[in-house]
C-alpha cells in the first residue's frame, strides 16, 4: 500500500522537509508539489481533441506534443475507462488536471517525465497543516453517489462526487474547516476536518422523511419541516411509476384536497379537477379551475380553441370538448409536481390562485458526471367498464313483450322484430366502435450532466398512443427539452434557461362513440358498414357509423421556454428575473368526404381548417433579501412583479362541395359561390387578448426553524375588468410552530420526532370571466336592411364586474413518530367565496337572457385531509412503505339573498351543496302497473305520466329531493414493497359520491327500439306482484313520458363509490456487479398497468366519469430504464 | 432579544430601493394593461364613430323586426290577432300554438317570446339612443337618433296592446333593468308620446335611406311624419281627441307625398312604392311579403279533386287559416250600384274545393292584400294613410264634429266604392268607424284586438265569436291581454305576470 503525503505550498510555509516523512516516495514528492505548484515553468501547450480514447492513446499523444515521458503502471491504465478529451492550449498539468482526478488517478512531474498514479492519500500530518481530502459517497445502497456536493463550510469551495462517487477537495487549510456533504432528498451532513482520515467513506442517508422533500413555492422553495403553507409535491420517482399520459391521471388520488375526474377515457380529453371543492357558481363547463404554472409560464386556463362541429349522426358532449393543455406535457420531463392549496401557498398569485395552484417544474441539470438515461416502455390499452348488454335474443324478447304491454301489433316499420332483420344476427355495436387493443410507445431519453457551476439537460421523448375506438387515428407526440444552468465562480450571477419544444399529432376521430346511440343499436340490425369498408347505405337512411369516416387531422407545436436570471451583488440580496415564453400553436383539419355521406342523397362535402394559437409571455423581476435578524432569527424580505400577456387567437376557413375529395385538405379550394349563388367558403377570425399585471411583497422570519411568520401582500391588475375595477388587494398571513424543538417537548413524548402546527388565513381573487365582459360590443352580422348591413350588440356593458373575492383559512398539524417512521399530516381548511362572477340569469326585459354579474350568493367549503406515511418494514433488504391520504370534503350554499326570487338555477338551494341538483321522489316500480311511481309535494304516489295520466308532476315544485353530488370522500392508498432491487409499487384510489346510474342515462328503457338497455333490463317487471326495480317493457308515448320522469327523478341516481387499483409498477434493478463488466450505469426492467380493478357496486358504468363517454382505459406497459 | 441597529438600518435601505421600483412599475401599469378592442366585434363607442355604422344599428333593429315574422306571415301578430279575435278561421289544427290563439287560451310559453323579442330590440334600441346621443362626429345624427326613439316608442306601443302593464326601458343597463316591474299602461303611453315628440322634432320630412341620403320611394326608415302618424294613433288610443286630430291633420295635409290611390288602384295600397304608405318594412335579401305563404301559397282557385292514389290537397295544406263568416259579413255594397266593397273584391280571395262524392262543394275566403312571391315586390305596411283618416275621423265624432268625421269616412269608403256612411250621431260614428277599420284593416298588425279593446266592445264580441268558434272554451276578460314568459318571473325580481294568468 502506497501512502502518499500532502505537502504545503511552499508560499505557504516555505519550508517543506519536516513534512517529508518515511516512504519511498518522499523525495520524489517534495519535489513534485513544488514542480506542480509551479508548473507554469514547464508549460508547453497541448492541442488535443479525441472522442473515446484509451488513457494509453493520449498520453502517447502527449509526448509526441511535449517531449515529457509518461510512466505508469499497464494494469492501472488500461482498467480506465476511455475517455473523451478536448484540449487546446493547455499546458500539461492543465491537461492532465482535466480527466486524471475524474479517474482517480494522480501524477507527478519530474524533469520531463510524468509519474501516473491512483489517488490514495492519507492524512499524517501536523494538525495545523493544510490539506487535501479524498472521499467517496455512497448512497442508501451502498452505491456510488455522483453529483453530490461537497461544501467546505461557510466559504465557496464547493466540490462534486464524480460518476464513481469520488471526490477530491482543493487545499483545505483551516484545520478547523467543516465540510457539508449534500444532495437533494437526502439528509445534509456536516463533518469537521478534524474527524477525518482519508480516504473517507460518506454513507448518505435518505432524507428521513418526507419532510425534508424540497417544494416549489411561488417564489422559491421550501420544505415540509418548516412551511407554513399547505404543499403537496409529487416527484419525477412517483410521477414514473404510472403510465399515464396526462400527469393529472397520475396524480389523480395522491393529493388530498384536489378532486380529478377523468372524463372521458380517450386520451387527450379533458379533466375535471378541482382543489378544495367546487367554490363558484359556474364559469364554463368546469369551474374553480387551478392555476397551472410549468417553470414560471402560466398554462393557458379553459379549453382550446378547437373547433366543433356536429356533422353526421355524432354531437359531441359538452363535456369532451377542449381538451386540456397538460396533454403536451409529457409527465417524463416533469421533475415535480407542486400543488399550492391554502392561502398561504397561493395568495402570492393573488388573483390567479384563488381556486389553488399547480406548480410543475421540469427536469433540471444536475452537477455530476454526465450520464445519459433512457426509459423506454411499450404496452397495450384497452377500454375501461361497460356495460353488458342484451343478446339478440333477449332484445327481441324485451320488444315483443313491449309490444304485448302496449298492446300493439308489431308494425311495419319494427325492423328489429317484424322479421325484417333476421333474428340470430348479432352485433355488439359498443365493442365493435370501442373495443379495439390499442398499442401505447413511449420512449424518453435524458443526457445530463456539468458541475456546480454550468450543468446542463438534455432530453428528448416521444409517445404514440392508439385510439381504442374504431379508426387508424393515433396521438403521437415527441419534443425536445434541455435545461441549461450556470453561475459565476464568485456565485454572484446565475442564469438558468430552460425549454421544451414538442410536436402533437392527433388523427384519431374527434368523437367519443360510446356516447353515442350508436352503441346501443338493436343487436340484429344491419351492419353499418360494407364488406369493403364504406358505409353500408342500403338498410339504413341515416348511418350511425357516418362519423368513422371523417378526416380529422391535429397538429399542435408547443414551444415553452423559461430564462432566469438570478444577480446578489451583496451578501443576502438577491436581484431575480425570469422571463418565460410559450407559444402553442395548432393546425387542424376536420373534414367530412364523401365515403361519409349516403351516395344517394345530394351532399355536399365539408372541410374546416382551424388555426390556432395561443401564446403566453410572463416576466417576474423580484429583489430579495435576506438577513439575520437577532442571533436566531432570519428574515426574508421579498417584492417583486409579475407581468403575464396572454393571446389567444384562432382562423377557421370552412369550405362546402369540393369537386374532388383530394381537395378537402385546402378550404379555399371549394368553389367560392354555389350555383344558386350562396357562399361556399366562409372564414371566422377571433382573438382574445388577456393581460396581468400584479405586486408583491413577502415577508418572512424564522426564527430557529421554530417559528416561522409569512406575510403575503399581492396587488392586482387584469384586463377583464373594467377601468375602476381592474385592481384588486389580497393578501395572507401563515405561521408555523416547530413545538417538537421547544426544550420542554424533547421530553415530553420521545416517540414524537417532530412536531409542527401551522395556520394560515388570507385572500385572493378570481377573474374568471370572458374578456371584454365589462364593455358593451357589437357584432356584424344579424339582418341586414335596406341592403345595408347591421350591426347587433353582443354584449352590453357591466362596468360594476370586480374580482371575485375568496378567503381561505387552514390549520394543520404535522407530526412525525419514531423518526420519521410515521409521519401524519392533518389539515383542516376553510373558505369562503364570494361576489363569484357568474352568468346570471335575467329576464328578458334587459334584452338578454344572461350576463356575467358578480353574484351576491356565499358559498362555503370546508373539510378534513389527512395524510399518513408509514415505513413498515425497514430492516434487512426487505422494506414496506405505506402511504395513505383522504379528504371529506364539505360544500354549502350559505347564502343567497333573493334566491326565491331570482333562481338562477332550479338545483340551487340554500344550506345545501352546489354540486347537486333537485329532482323528483322516486317511489320504485309499482308492482300492480309495473310503470315507475313517484312522489309529489303533497306525497301522493303516482306514475304523473305527461298526457297518458290525469296528475302530473311540476318541473319546479315537486322536485322535492336534493342530491348531493359532491364527493363523500376521496383519496388514496399506496404501497411500495422492495426486496433487494425488486420493488413493487401498489395504489389503489377511492371515492364516494352520487351519479347516474346506467338506466338513469338512458333516454329510453327496454322494450323501445334501438334501445338495448344492458342486462339491467332483465329485471323488468313481468306481472302483478312482482317487485323489481325496472319497470316493465314499454315503448309507447305513456313509456316515453315514464322515462322523462324517471331521469330527472332520484331513481336515476345511485351512490358511485369505487375503489380503483389505479396504479401497479413492478420494477427490478439489475445487480450492480453485472452491469459493470457492461459499463450501464443501472439497468431496470419494469411492468406497469393503470386502472386495472374497479370495486364498486355502480353497475354497468364507469364509477369515475359516470358514463359521459369512453370509461379511462386500462394500460397494461413493460419498458426498462437504462442509465449510462 | 437584542435587535442590532446595523441591521434594521441595511433592511430599511434596501427596503427603500424596492419600495422605488415598485413605484416605477406601478406608474406604467395601467398603460401595461391595455389591450386592444375585440377583433370579431367593436366596443360600443366604436359603433357611433361613423354614420354608417350608427345606421347599421338601427338597421339591425329594423331587420331584426322585418325577419322576426312579428308583421308578416303565419306566425306574425296579424295573424294571431286574427285567430284570437273574430277576423280568421283556423284551418291548421295540428299547431297547437295556432290552436291556442284560436280558442284564446294561450300559455306564457305562447305570448313569451314576443314580449322577449320586444324587450331584445328594446335593449338594442336604448344602446343606440346613449350611443348616438353622446356622439358628436355624426352628420345625420338627428336621423339616427329620431329612428331609435321611433322604435322605442313603436316597440312599446305593441308591448302595452299586447301585455297591457309594461316595462318602461329607457336604459340600456342590465343591472337597472334586470329589478324593472311593469308600469301602469298609462305611464307607458306618457313615455311612448315623450319618444314620439322628440323622434319627430329630429326626423326629416323627406325619406332617408342607411346612408343618410334623401330617397324618393323607399319608405322604409320613419320620417318626421312616420312619427306623427304613430302619433296620432298614441293620442287616438289615450283618448287625446284633441292631439289626435291636429297630428293626423298634419300628415294627411302632408301635400303629395301620401295620396290615397284611386278606388280602380286599391290592389296596388299594398306595393313597394305605393303613396298610401306612411312606413313600411322592406323585406330582407331574397325574402317576400310572407302573407303570401300564410294566405294564398299558390292556392288555386279551384282545387282539384286528387285521381287517387294521389292524396287530395286540402285548403289545410295550403295555408293556415280562412277569413270568418262574421268578418265576410262585415263588408257592404254599396247601395246605389250594390257592387260589393272594392275591398272585399282585391283584398279577399277564394279557393272552391269541388264536390266529391256525398262530400259537398266547399269554398273559403282568403286575405289577399299580398299577393307576391316576388321579393321586393310588396313591402310589410306597417302604417298607411287611410288609417290617419279614420284617426281623425273619430277624433272628430268624439268632440262631435259629426260632419268632420263623415268627410273623413267618406273619403275611405268612396276609395273603396262604397256609398257615404249614414251615420249621423256619435255612436252610430264610432260603430261606423269601428267597422271601417275592421273591414279596412283585417289581419293587419293586430289593429282588430286593439280597436275592440279600446271602444269597449271586446268582450261583447268575444262571448259571440267564441261560441261561433266552437272550439269548447270560453272567453274571460282578462284574456284582452296576454301573458309573459314564465322565465322572466323567474329571473326578474319585480317582474308579475299578467293579471289573470
Amino acid at each position: 500500500m502506497q501512502i502518499f503525503t500532502i505537502c504545503r505550498p511552499f508560499y505557504a510555509n516555505g519550508w517543506l522537509k519536516k513534512t517529508i516523512i518515511i516512504m519511498k516516495l518522499t523525495t520524489l514528492l517534495m519535489i513534485l508539489g513544488c514542480l506542480h505548484l509551479n508548473a507554469a515553468v514547464f508549460s508547453q501547450t497541448i492541442n488535443l481533441s479525441e472522442k473515446n480514447v484509451s488513457l494509453e492513446k493520449v498520453f502517447s499523444k502527449i509526448e509526441q506534443q511535449t517531449g515529457y515521458t509518461f510512466f505508469y503502471r499497464m494494469e492501472l491504465i488500461s482498467a480506465m475507462p476511455n475517455i473523451n478529451i478536448s484540449l487546446k492550449n493547455v499546458t500539461v498539468d492543465e491537461a492532465l488536471d482535466q480527466f486524471l482526478s475524474k479517474l482517480s488517478l494522480t501524477y507527478s512531474i519530474i524533469d520531463k517525465t510524468v509519474v501516473i498514479k491512483p489517488i490514495q492519500i492519507h492524512y499524517d500530518l501536523r494538525q495545523n497543516a493544510p490539506t487535501i481530502y479524498i472521499g467517496k459517497v455512497l448512497d442508501e445502497n451502498d452505491k456510488p453517489m455522483p453529483g453530490v456536493s461537497v461544501r467546505v463550510k461557510g466559504t465557496n469551495m464547493v466540490f462534486v462526487t464524480n460518476q464513481d462517487g469520488q471526490f477530491i477537495t482543493g487545499i483545505i487549510q483551516d484545520p478547523k474547516a467543516i465540510l457539508q456533504i449534500s444532495y437533494i432528498g437526502y439528509e445534509n451532513q456536516e463533518v469537521a476536518v478534524s474527524t477525518l482520515k482519508n480516504p473517507i467513506l460518506f454513507k448518505m442517508k435518505l432524507a428521513s422523511s418526507d419532510l425534508d422533500q424540497v417544494q416549489v413555492t411561488a417564489y422559491g422553495t421550501t420544505t415540509k419541516r418548516i412551511n407554513p403553507g399547505n404543499i403537496v409535491t409529487i416527484n419525477a420517482e412517483e410521477l414514473a411509476k404510472s403510465p399515464g399520459r396526462n400527469v393529472l391521471e397520475i396524480i389523480q388520488g395522491r393529493v388530498p384536497g384536489m378532486f380529478v375526474q377523468q372524463m372521458s377515457g380517450l386520451p387527450g380529453s379533458p379533466f375535471n379537477m378541482m382543489i378544495r371543492g367546487q367554490q363558484t357558481f359556474s364559469g364554463g363547463n368546469f369551474p374553480s379551475q387551478p392555476l397551472i404554472v410549468i417553470d414560471g409560464v402560466v398554462l393557458p386556463g379553459g379549453a382550446l380553441p378547437k373547433f366543433y362541429s356536429s356533422g353526421g349522426s355524432q354531437i359531441q358532449n359538452q363535456n369532451l370538448r377542449g381538451g386540456n393543455p397538460l396533454d403536451y406535457i409529457d409527465p417524463s420531463i416533469i421533475e415535480s409536481i407542486n400543488i399550492l392549496k391554502d392561502a398561504d401557498a397561493t395568495s402570492i398569485y393573488g388573483s390567479r390562485g384563488a381556486y389553488g395552484v399547480i406548480l410543475i417544474v421540469t427536469k433540471k441539470g444536475k452537477a455530476g458526471e454526465p450520464k445519459l438515461s433512457v426509459n423506454a416502455n411499450s404496452g397495450l390499452t384497452v377500454r375501461g367498464s361497460s356495460p353488458e348488454l342484451l343478446n339478440t335474443e333477449e332484445y327481441i324478447m324485451l320488444r315483443k313483450e313491449a309490444k304485448v304491454n302496449d298492446n300493439v301489433a308489431i308494425a311495419a316499420a319494427d325492423n328489429d322484430i317484424n322479421g325484417n332483420w333476421p333474428a340470430d344476427r348479432y352485433t355488439d355495436w359498443s365493442k365493435l366502435f370501442g373495443g379495439r387493443r390499442a398499442v401505447v410507445n413511449k420512449v424518453n431519453a435524458n443526457y445530463s450532466g456539468g458541475n456546480d457551476y454550468l450543468n446542463f439537460l438534455i432530453g428528448a421523448n416521444y409517445r404514440n398512443q392508439a385510439s381504442t375506438q374504431i379508426g387508424d387515428g393515433a396521438i403521437k407526440d415527441g419534443g425536445i427539452h434541455f435545461n441549461l444552468n450556470n453561475m459565476t465562480k464568485n456565485e454572484k450571477l446565475a442564469i438558468t434557461l430552460s425549454g421544451n419544444y414538442s410536436s402533437t399529432k392527433d388523427d384519431a376521430i374527434p368523437y367519443d362513440f360510446a356516447n353515442n346511440s350508436v352503441n346501443l343499436l338493436a343487436p340484429n340490425a344491419p351492419p353499418l358498414f360494407l364488406p369493403d369498408g364504406s358505409l353500408n347505405w342500403a338498410d339504413n337512411s341515416f348511418n350511425a357509423a357516418d362519423g368513422t369516416k371523417i378526416l380529422y387531422n391535429n397538429v399542435t407545436n408547443d414551444l415553452s421556454s423559461t430564462l432566469g436570471f438570478k444577480y446578489r451583488p451583496v451578501k443576502g440580496l438577491s436581484l431575480n428575473a425570469s422571463v418565460g415564453y410559450k407559444l402553442l400553436s395548432a393546425k387542424e383539419l376536420r373534414a367530412q368526404p364523401t365515403a361519409f355521406y349516403n351516395p344517394a342523397t345530394a351532399f355536399r362535402t365539408t372541410s374546416t381548417l382551424n388555426i390556432y394559437s395561443v401564446r403566453s409571455i410572463v416576466v417576474e423581476p423580484n429583489i430579495s433579501y435576506t438577513t439575520k435578524l437577532a442571533p436566531k432569527g432570519t428574515l426574508n424580505v421579498q417584492t417583486g412583479g409579475t407581468y403575464q400577456d396572454q393571446f389567444t387567437y384562432y382562423n377557421r376557413t370552412t369550405g362546402n362541395d369540393f369537386l374532388s375529395d383530394a381537395m378537402l385538405y385546402n378550404p379555399s379550394f371549394a368553389d367560392p359561390l354555389t350555383a344558386a349563388g350562396a357562399v361556399n367558403v366562409t372564414t371566422a377570425y377571433d382573438q382574445v387578448p388577456n393581460k396581468y399585471i400584479g405586486f408583491f411583497g413577502i415577508i418572512s422570519y424564522n426564527w430557529d426553524n421554530k417559528y416561522i411568520l409569512n406575510l403575503n401582500g399581492r396587488y392586482d391588475g387584469s384586463t377583464k375588468f373594467g377601468e375602476d375595477h381592474q385592481f384588486g388587494s389580497f393578501g395572507s398571513a401563515g405561521a408555523s410552530w416547530v413545538f417538537s424543538r421547544e426544550s420542554w417537548f424533547k421530553g415530553l413524548l420521545p416517540v414524537v420526532s417532530f412536531a409542527k402546527l401551522r395556520a394560515s388565513y388570507g385572500t385572493s381573487g378570481g377573474d374568471g370571466v370572458a374578456a371584454y365582459s365589462y364593455i358593451a360590443t357589437y357584432d356584424k352580422g344579424g339582418n341586414q336592411y335596406q341592403g345595408s348591413l347591421a350591426l347587433t350588440p353582443t354584449a352590453i356593458a357591466n362596468k360594476d364586474l370586480h374580482w371575485e373575492y375568496n378567503r381561505k383559512a387552514e390549520g394543520g398539524l404535522l407530526l412525525e413518530f419514531l423518526k420519521g417512521r410515521i409521519t401524519l399530516d392533518a389539515s383542516y381548511y376553510n373558505s369562503i367565496t364570494k361576489d363569484q362572477l357568474v352568468n346570471q340569469l335575467l329576464p328578458s326585459t334587459t334584452g338578454y337572457q344572461a350576463r356575467p354579474i358578480n353574484s351576491p350568493a356565499v358559498i362555503k367549503n370546508w373539510g378534513y385531509e389527512l395524510e399518513v406515511s408509514s415505513k413498515n418494514i425497514a430492516a434487512g433488504k426487505f422494506t414496506w412503505s405505506s402511504r395513505f391520504n383522504i379528504t371529506l370534503p364539505e360544500n354549502r350554499l350559505v347564502a343567497y339573498p333573493g334566491i326565491e326570487k331570482t333562481i338562477t338555477n332550479n338545483s340551487y338551494v340554500l344550506g345545501k351543496p352546489i354540486q347537486g341538483i333537485k329532482v323528483y321522489n322516486y317511489a320504485g316500480v309499482d308492482p300492480e302497473t309495473g310503470i315507475y311511481n313517484f312522489i309529489n309535494r303533497d306525497g301522493v304516489k303516482g306514475s304523473y305520466r305527461q298526457l297518458t295520466d290525469p296528475a302530473t308532476l311540476d318541473v319546479n315544485l315537486d322536485r322535492t329531493v336534493f342530491i348531493d353530488l359532491t364527493p363523500k370522500y376521496y383519496g388514496g392508498l399506496g404501497n411500495t414493497f422492495s426486496y433487494k432491487s425488486l420493488s413493487m409499487d401498489v395504489f389503489f384510489t377511492f371515492t364516494n359520491r352520487m351519479g347516474r346510474n346506467f338506466l338513469g342515462s338512458q333516454t329510453t328503457g327496454p322494450g323501445f327500439a334501438s334501445s338495448n338497455p344492458s342486462k339491467v333490463a332483465l329485471r323488468r317487471w313481468q306481472s302483478p306482484g312482482q317487485v323489481t326495480d325496472v319497470a316493465k317493457a314499454t315503448a309507447n308515448l305513456g313509456g316515453l313520458f315514464m322515462y322523462s320522469n324517471f331521469l330527472n327523478s332520484s331513481g336515476a341516481y345511485s351512490r358511485a363509490t369505487y375503489a380503483r387499483l389505479s396504479n401497479l409498477n413492478i420494477s427490478y434493478g439489475i445487480p450492480q456487479t453485472l452491469l459493470r463488466k457492461v459499463h450501464i450505469n443501472a439497468l431496470s426492467i419494469y411492468l406497469q398497468g393503470s386502472n386495472l380493478l374497479t370495486i364498486s357496486k355502480y353497475g354497468d358504468l364507469d364509477p369515475e366519469n359516470l358514463g359521459a363517454g369512453t370509461a379511462p382505459l386500462r394500460t397494461f406497459t413493460a419498458g426498462l430504464n437504462l442509465t449510462l | 432579544m437584542k435587535f442590532n441597529s446595523k441591521y434594521i438600518n441595511t433592511i430599511s435601505y434596501k427596503l427603500l430601493f424596492c419600495l422605488c421600483c415598485c413605484i416605477m412599475m406601478l406608474a406604467s401599469c395601467k398603460k401595461l394593461l391595455e389591450i386592444p378592442l375585440p377583433a370579431t366585434k367593436i366596443a360600443a363607442e366604436g359603433a357611433y364613430v361613423t354614420d354608417r355604422a350608427a345606421a347599421a344599428t338601427n338597421n339591425n333593429v329594423f331587420g331584426n323586426i322585418t325577419n322576426s315574422l312579428f308583421f308578416d306571415g303565419a306566425q306574425s301578430i296579424g295573424f294571431k290577432v286574427g285567430l284570437y279575435t273574430d277576423e280568421l278561421k283556423n284551418l291548421n289544427s295540428l299547431s297547437t300554438l295556432n290552436t291556442a290563439y284560436y280558442s284564446s287560451t294561450i300559455l306564457s310559453a305562447d305570448g313569451g317570446p314576443l314580449w322577449s323579442f320586444c324587450y331584445k330590440q328594446l335593449s338594442n334600441v336604448n344602446l343606440t339612443i346613449e350611443g348616438v346621443r353622446a356622439s358628436n362626429t355624426l352628420l345625420f345624427k338627428n336621423q339616427w337618433l329620431g329612428e331609435a326613439l321611433f322604435n322605442r316608442a313603436f316597440l312599446h306601443f305593441y308591448l302595452v296592446n299586447l301585455y297591457g302593464d309594461a316595462v318602461i326601458t329607457t336604459t340600456s343597463d342590465f343591472l337597472i333593468l334586470k329589478d324593472l316591474g311593469r308600469s301602469p299602461k298609462a305611464d307607458v303611453y306618457k313615455q311612448i308620446i315623450a319618444d314620439l315628440k322628440e323622434a319627430e322634432s329630429l326626423l326629416a320630412n323627406e325619406y332617408k335611406d342607411g346612408t343618410g341620403v334623401t330617397t324618393a320611394t323607399n319608405r322604409a326608415r320613419p320620417n318626421k311624419f312616420a312619427a306623427k302618424a304613430l302619433l296620432a294613433k298614441a293620442y287616438l288610443y289615450t283618448g287625446d281627441w284633441v292631439n289626435a286630430e291636429a297630428m293626423s291633420t298634419e300628415v294627411i295635409g302632408a301635400g303629395a307625398v301620401y295620396k290615397l290611390l284611386l278606388p280602380a288602384d286599391i290592389d296596388k295600397v299594398f306595393l313597394a312604392a305605393s303613396q298610401e304608405t306612411i312606413f313600411a318594412l322592406q323585406p330582407i335579401g331574397v325574402n317576400f311579403e310572407r302573407d303570401f305563404t300564410a294566405y294564398t301559397n299558390n292556392m288555386p282557385a279551384v282545387l282539384p279533386v286528387a285521381v287517387p292514389p294521389a292524396a287530395a290537397r286540402t285548403f289545410e295544406s295550403y295555408v293556415g287559416a280562412s277569413l270568418t263568416q262574421s268578418l265576410l259579413d262585415a263588408f257592404e255594397k254599396n247601395t246605389a250600384t250594390l257592387v260589393d266593397d272594392r275591398r272585399r273584391t282585391f283584398w279577399v280571395r277564394s279557393s272552391i274545393k269541388p264536390a266529391n262524392g256525398a262530400v259537398p262543394a266547399e269554398t273559403k275566403y282568403f286575405p289577399n292584400k299580398y299577393k307576391s312571391s316576388v321579393a321586393g315586390a310588396e313591402y310589410i305596411v306597417i302604417m298607411r294613410l287611410a288609417e290617419q283618416y279614420l284617426i281623425r275621423a273619430e277624433a272628430r265624432a268624439m268632440q262631435n264634429n259629426f260632419s268632420g268625421a263623415k268627410e273623413d269616412i267618406n273619403i275611405i269608403r268612396t276609395r273603396a266604392g262604397l256609398s257615404p256612411t249614414t251615420a249621423e250621431n256619435q255612436p252610430d260614428l264610432i260603430k261606423a268607424i269601428l267597422n271601417e277599420r275592421r273591414v279596412e284593416f283585417f289581419t293587419e298588425n293586430g289593429h282588430r284586438l286593439f280597436d275592440l279593446r279600446r271602444t269597449g266592445n271586446l268582450d261583447a264580441v268575444m262571448n259571440n265569436e267564441i261560441i261561433a268558434k266552437g272550439t269548447g272554451f270560453s272567453w274571460n276578460t282578462f284574456r284582452q291581454y296576454w301573458p309573459i314568459a314564465q322565465d322572466d318571473l323567474l329571473s326578474g325580481t319585480n317582474l308579475i305576470q299578467t293579471a289573470g294568468y
